[in-house]
């Protein structure tokens, strides 16, 4: 078995094993033996990676398989990866350990919480080590749907509507993009040639101008609904605000980067052309993304609207380095992904934690917690001054790097657009520090003055995202490093086509 | 035409032999072990499905209107696996105690000669065959809508649907007769290029169409659909949703791809606008539906108009996806249909609310339940996503790209409708939930069969490809 | 209050930036700027650390709460008084060179700067002095807990920056930092120095005048500026703008419009989109009349219409 199918096959596993494992506690230890096991497995793929490279494979995928699916159509299981994917599968198999941890106490269906969980990963995997665009597809959709049953089950508030309208829109998005996928597809055999699936082998062909005008949004839009492009963010503060703990964690760290990766890898990779002509139109919705959820981020009461603003804000930031179309926006794109997986993983577990002894996620019902809850407080502060790019922290070194690559634009345009994303870091520092001024500071609530203490697995987790923080903040010339030596080939295929 | 050139239609022979076994059975077995008599029908049924996998040569019979090749008899047996479920999955309602075992034989009798109307249907190559067949796959479900004669609903759809499919029947022969009037043949290859774009041609041609499009319930020949699944025993509407349609898709991808080949030109724009048209109007039916039959029964139509989107490629693609998506539909279908008949059976609930926390009491039967639901949906991994993939890819591969959008936006509504339901057995809590009750071993070897098709008709591609591989379109 | 002052000094700096141009003998502007940076480091930080020290002894952040503090604690003391001296532009104390540095600076080239520069050294000297007497000198206010000296961990800083502060001055920073790279020789023009040395003196005077005892002369000063007192009290209502457009413009208007906006027209839309298909799904409801003769009366026009506009679009 290759050490990439293994992510697949691993979390398949472990629901068997959730499946025969009888009690609460078995499935705790099931499900977190599994995790530990992807994340130890995710370490070594970017020591083998690392390995790999050093030792002179300079091929754009490495650890690469490809076997024949539906030859008929030419469908195969291609997987491979590269250093932006590598460093996502770390992302995801870090927040997914991370989340079983804060969802320890998880009594009602522990079992199928557990499971649904293990397939949204396990999509989600796939889908960043897919090279052909059937898997990845399938893949895609296999990460959303688990998505219904864990809000819809262990959600609060309006988990129907909420769960009903993400998995709709989603839906809906990888409608769009099939027909994107589909358009490529019978596109691909443009120079002569078999038809596939295959994003390298498409790469080689020019797929007609025409074609790739006409594609590119729906691809575009297809991955960017779930990136919370505006105005198809709205799945997302519903749906996070309603998701249990551990789901908005996975959801806004890993499954909202699925659509930022996408653009890049595939929307933008195959169809360079289609990427430069629809670049301003798009940049101009990122942009609004940005300053809007921002600002509607200022207004909110309910802690978790306020996460999920922020993170339609700054996965607007994510699309918009996507979009300057230079190297150093890209790769500080992705370090954006990244660190913005970490930094609201950790801000929604801190939301859980707090909204699990306090029942109440109301900013304004609450006051004075940092005497009660210290550790908590504490780890609140960390994420939102990660979050407002506190230098020193990972959210820092992304967005400047999007900043630079943004201001290497002379024009006008590009000057406006860079500008107001820019500001949108102000408005973030208001919306952050007025929930840690009401929330945190202050006399404290009366009926809050007994809280119980943070537990011990909800600190494993959370101690494990802020330390990933802190390692991209301090150390990011060795995550921008795996990043830049992944981008060369986006940059051949992109801006000298 | 000798013992052996009969050994071509091997599947209708045995089948034939079978009812005629059943017969005799039915009269020995009287009183209490009429129950025995459904046990026997599945396992002589159970048998000759085994057989029927054996390898078939090819041919023509009785002068070229019937006839067989692999695609036909892969066909036929992907026709058979599907009753064998229903048989199985029929048991636990015929051994209810309200229909007193009277008639048990009779059950399996008409559902086999109803099936045995499918196989002419699919192997005929000459229009009267065609209607004959027809017919004879007709007559025996409408008896069988009527079954439950402690139901007046079931006579309502015996009545409903032997009313329609007359009305059909008629249109149908009507449009023969032009084509007959304008191709001087009634035999499939003879029409080939010889039919010609007159008035009389186009006309017979829809007329025909029409008198298919009624068994594949495309709108607007889609009306009977609903009331007669909503009445009829639930094991005949599974029967009537899966088999009855599916063979209807199959002869009908044959004459139009073969015979009116040279109308291709008037049937694609018919086949285009009906598929739109049956998508978006069986899903908006679909959406407020409350009890679960009618439900299923907008969602096959709905299915119905994806099919078509699949089948204007008119290709060898085509072809192949359709036989692939009606093969992966016949179980999804038949999982559903199962589930909420087993329900119906022991508890008697039937409308989605009654479903409200049907996870906490049943898991295994919500279970299956979600699984074909999500197959018809299109979810992956389950089966019906690849089905849908390749029918959409079908339709791309002639540049219906809007087609494909339209059919993907009407997924995402039937997503919602489909979800509706999982949201009751899954999401909802209730005070009155449906009991916890244990299934007999047949109902459960079935709903197995059901769940490991689902993901192996997907996954396994080797089956796809073997489809792939018997389908020549050329020489249809 | 010590915040307000590193915006000025900082202000400072600007100005040396400013009237440095760039290369050449010029470069003593933008020598004086960096070199200024890393003085008003060391008595800026000082000057905090101080101020914490004191808060940390009396537990209140107003002047009003302080007072006569020298007796308690001495150490706090004499490095708060280092500082102001230093910031102040005393020698031999760090910010003498470096203010006086940024003033040669402004003085070679733009002297309405100069000037502006100079009162507003003068000024620094004042307001450092009054803060320096008022919670220094000034009355003693009735103290709940008798203030005590800062704890070692504290005072140690404080000694280690007074140090920096005192003696950072004498570092030979034009040999560091130049615009071009190249180390050049600036030198001390008495006269100016003499100037701002003055400056500094009348203002420590004034804030000595007005502020080492409880007098009410500064009262009467402060009537006697009147309006200008006042503005300078409520900081030229600067933060009441800051405030009125922050809270009431972006929080009321702006954000709370977004987040109505999102909510109800996005938002709206998509669940408009939604609902339509469920109204359009309870209008047709109807066709599914259940009677037979509708289905064949559907049946029978299906087939007519569909021949009709078959035979339509063919002669058309």
């Amino acid at each position: 078995m290759d050490i990439l199918t293994l992510f697949v096959v691993i979390p398949v596993l472990t629901v068997v094993a959730l499946v025969f494992s009888k009690g609460i506690k078995q499935h705790r230890v099931v499900a977190l033996i599994g995790f530990i096991i992807q994340t130890l497995m995710s370490f070594n793929l970017i020591y083998q990676y690392l390995h790999e490279r050093a030792a002179g494979n300079h091929d754009v995928m490495v650890f690469t398989k490809d076997v024949m699916w539906f030859a008929p159509m030419n469908i195969h299981y291609a997987i491979g990866v590269d250093g932006i994917s590598v460093l996502m599968i770390l992302l995801t198999s870090i927040i997914v350990l991370t989340g079983i941890f804060i969802s320890w106490k998880v009594d009602d269906l522990p079992k199928e919480f557990f499971i649904s969980l293990i397939v949204l990963a396990s999509g989600v995997y796939g889908f960043f080590i897919s090279v052909d665009l059937f898997t990845m597809f399938v893949f895609y959709e296999i990460a959303v749907i688990p998505m219904y049953l864990l809000i819809g089950i262990w959600g609060s508030g309006p988990r129907e509507y909420a769960a009903m309208k993400l998995t709709i829109m989603l839906m809906g998005a990888s409608a769009l993009l099939l027909v994107g996928i589909l358009g490529v597809y019978f596109n691909s055999n443009a120079d002569g040639g078999a038809l596939t699936f295959n994003i390298f082998e498409i790469a080689k062909v020019n797929i007609p101008v025409d074609a790739q005008k006409l594609f590119f949004p729906f691809l575009f839009i297809g991955f960017a609904v779930i990136g919370a492009l505006f105005p198809f963010h709205t799945w997302s503060p519903d749906g996070h605000a309603s998701a249990p703990t551990a789901v908005s964690m996975l959801h806004a760290g890993v499954l909202m980067k699925l659509g930022g990766y996408g653009i890049f890898r595939v929307a933008m990779y195959v169809m360079p052309a289609g990427a430069h002509y629809w670049a301003n139109f798009f940049m101009v919705l990122a942009v609004i993304g940005v300053f809007y959820g921002a600002l509607a981020a200022i207004k909110q009461k309910d802690l978790k609207y306020i996460n999920a603003y922020s993170s339609v804000s700054h996965l607007g930031l994510v699309l918009l380095g996507l979009l300057m179309m230079n190297e150093i926006a890209w790769k500080g794109a992705m370090l954006q992904s990244l660190s913005h997986g970490f930094i609201t993983a950790l801000f929604f577990a801190m939301i859980g934690v707090i909204y699990g002894r306090t029942h109440t996620r109301i900013v304004t019902k609450m006051s004075g917690l940092l005497n009660v809850i210290p550790v908590a407080g504490a780890l609140y502060v960390i994420a939102g001054m990660a979050n407002l790019g506190l230098p020193g922290f990972s959210g820092f070194v992304a967005e400047m790097n999007i900043f630079v690559g943004a201001f290497q634009h002379a024009d006008t345009f590009h000057r406006v657009i860079t500008i107001l994303a820019v500001s949108s870091i102000v408005v973030t520092a208001v919306y952050i520090l007025r929930v840690v001024g009401m929330m945190l500071m202050g006399p404290t609530t009366p009926e809050f003055k007994n809280l119980p203490k943070i537990s011990w697995y909800e600190k494993t987790g959370t101690y494990i995202l802020v330390l990933f923080i802190v390692l991209i903040g301090v150390f990011p010339f060795w995550w921008g490093g795996i990043i830049t030596d992944s981008i060369g080939p986006f940059i051949e295929k992109i801006l000298t086509f | 035409m000798d013992l052996n050139s009969l050994m071509l239609m091997r599947h209708e022979l045995i089948l034939t032999l079978l009812i005629l076994i059943l017969l005799i059975v039915d009269i020995v077995f009287t009183g209490e072990n009429k129950k025995k008599v459904s046990y026997i029908a599945v396992a002589l049924f159970a048998l000759y499905t085994l057989i029927s996998f054996l390898p078939l040569k090819e041919g023509t019979l009785f002068g070229g209107m019937f006839e067989t090749n692999k695609m036909i008899s892969s066909f036929k047996n992907i026709l058979n696996i599907g009753v064998l479920l229903i048989s199985l999955l029929s048991i636990n309602w015929l051994h209810n105690k309200t229909l007193k075992h009277q008639k048990v034989g009779e059950f399996f009798i008409l559902l086999f000669a109803s099936l045995l109307g499918m196989f002419f249907l699919i192997s005929s190559r000459n229009f009267l065959m065609l209607y004959v067949s027809l017919e004879l796959s007709t007559l025996p479900v409408t008896a069988l809508a009527a079954y439950d004669i402690y139901s007046r609903k079931s006579s309502e759809a015996g009545i409903k649907l032997i009313l329609s499919a007359a009305i059909s029947s008629g249109i149908f022969l009507f449009g023969i007769s032009f084509i007959y009037a304008a191709g001087g043949s009634l035999y499939f290859h003879d029409l080939v290029g010889s039919i010609g774009h007159s008035y009389l041609s186009i006309a017979g041609l829809i007329m025909f169409f029409a008198g298919l499009a009624f068994k594949i319930s495309l709108v607007p020949f889609h009306f009977w659909t609903a009331d007669v699944y909503e009445g009829a025993p639930t094991p005949v509407s599974n029967y009537l949703s899966v088999i009855s349609k599916s063979a209807a898709v199959f002869i009908l991808m044959i004459t139009l791809f073969v015979t009116f080949r040279e109308l291709i030109d008037i049937w694609t724009p018919i086949l285009y606008g009906l598929s739109i048209l049956t998508m978006f109007i069986g899903n908006f039916f679909a959406l407020r539906q409350q009890n679960l039959k009618r439900f299923l029964a907008f969602s096959s139509v709905a299915q119905a108009g994806f099919v078509m989107m699949g089948m204007l490629a008119a290709n060898q693609l085509a072809v192949a996806t359709v036989i692939y998506f009606m093969a992966i539909y016949i179980f999804s279908n038949i999982g559903a249909f199962g589930v909420i008949q087993v329900v119906e059976t022991k508890s008697g609930k039937l409308n989605i609310d009654d479903y409200n926390g049907f996870y906490r009491t049943n898991p295994n039967l919500a279970l299956v339940l979600m699984l074909s639901l999500f197959s018809l949906a299109g979810i992956p991994p389950i089966a019906g996503f690849f089905g849908k993939f390749f029918l959409y890819t079908s339709a791309a591969s002639k540049g219906y790209y809007l087609l494909v959008f339209i059919a993907v936006v009407n997924v995402t509504i039937s997503l919602y409708y489909y979800l509706l339901v999982v949201r009751a057995a899954f999401l909802r809590t209730s005070d009155n939930p449906i009991p916890y009750f244990k299934n007999d071993a047949l109902t459960r070897i079935g709903l197995i069969i059901v769940v490991v098709s689902l993901f192996l008709i997907g996954l396994y591609s080797p089956l796809y490809d073997y489809i792939n591989s018997v389908v020549n379109v050329l020489n249809i | 209050m010590l915040a307000f002052s590193t915006m000025s000094q900082i202000g400072y700096m600007m100005l040396a930036l400013g009237v440095s141009g760039y290369g050449g003998h010029e470069g003593l502007g933008f020598m004086a700027g960096i070199f200024h940076l890393f003085t008003h480091a060391m008595f800026k930080a000082l000057l905090f650390l101080g101020a914490g020290a004191i808060i940390h002894a009396v537990h209140s952040n107003y002047m009003q709460d302080m007072g006569g503090l020298r007796k308690y604690m001495p150490i706090t003391h004499i490095t708060f008084l280092i500082a102001a001296l230093a910031i102040s532009g005393i020698p031999p104390f760090a910010g003498f060179f470096s203010k006086d540095e940024i003033l040669a600076a402004a003085f070679e080239h733009n002297f309405p700067v100069f000037v502006i520069g100079y009162i507003v050294a003068g000024m620094t000297a004042f307001y450092m002095f009054r803060l320096y007497f008022r919670i220094f000198w000034w009355n003693e206010p009735d103290y709940k807990h008798k203030p005590h000296e800062a704890p070692k961990t504290m005072t140690i800083p404080l000694l280690i920056l007074a140090f920096m502060s005192i003696f950072s001055g004498f570092i030979p920073f034009d040999e560091f930092v130049s615009p071009d790279n190249k180390p050049f020789h600036s030198h001390i023009d008495w006269t100016l120095a003499g100037l701002s040395i003055g400056i500094g003196v009348i203002g420590i005077l004034a804030a000595l005048l007005f502020y080492k005892k409880e007098k009410d002369l500064s009262q009467r000063f402060r009537y006697a500026f009147g309006d200008f007192y006042k503005w300078t009290y409520n900081k030229f209502y600067i933060d009441d703008i800051y405030f009125f457009v922050t809270k009431t413009i972006i929080f009321k208007y702006i954000s709370s419009s977004f987040a109505w906006f999102d909510r109800h027209i996005v938002d709206g839309t998509m669940n408009g989109i939604g609902n339509g298909t469920v109204w359009i799904s309870t209008k047709i409801k109807k066709l599914q009349s259940g009677s037979v003769q509708d289905y064949a009366m559907f049946f029978v026009s299906g087939v007519l219409i569909i021949i009709l506009i078959v035979w339509f679009s063919i002669n058309y």
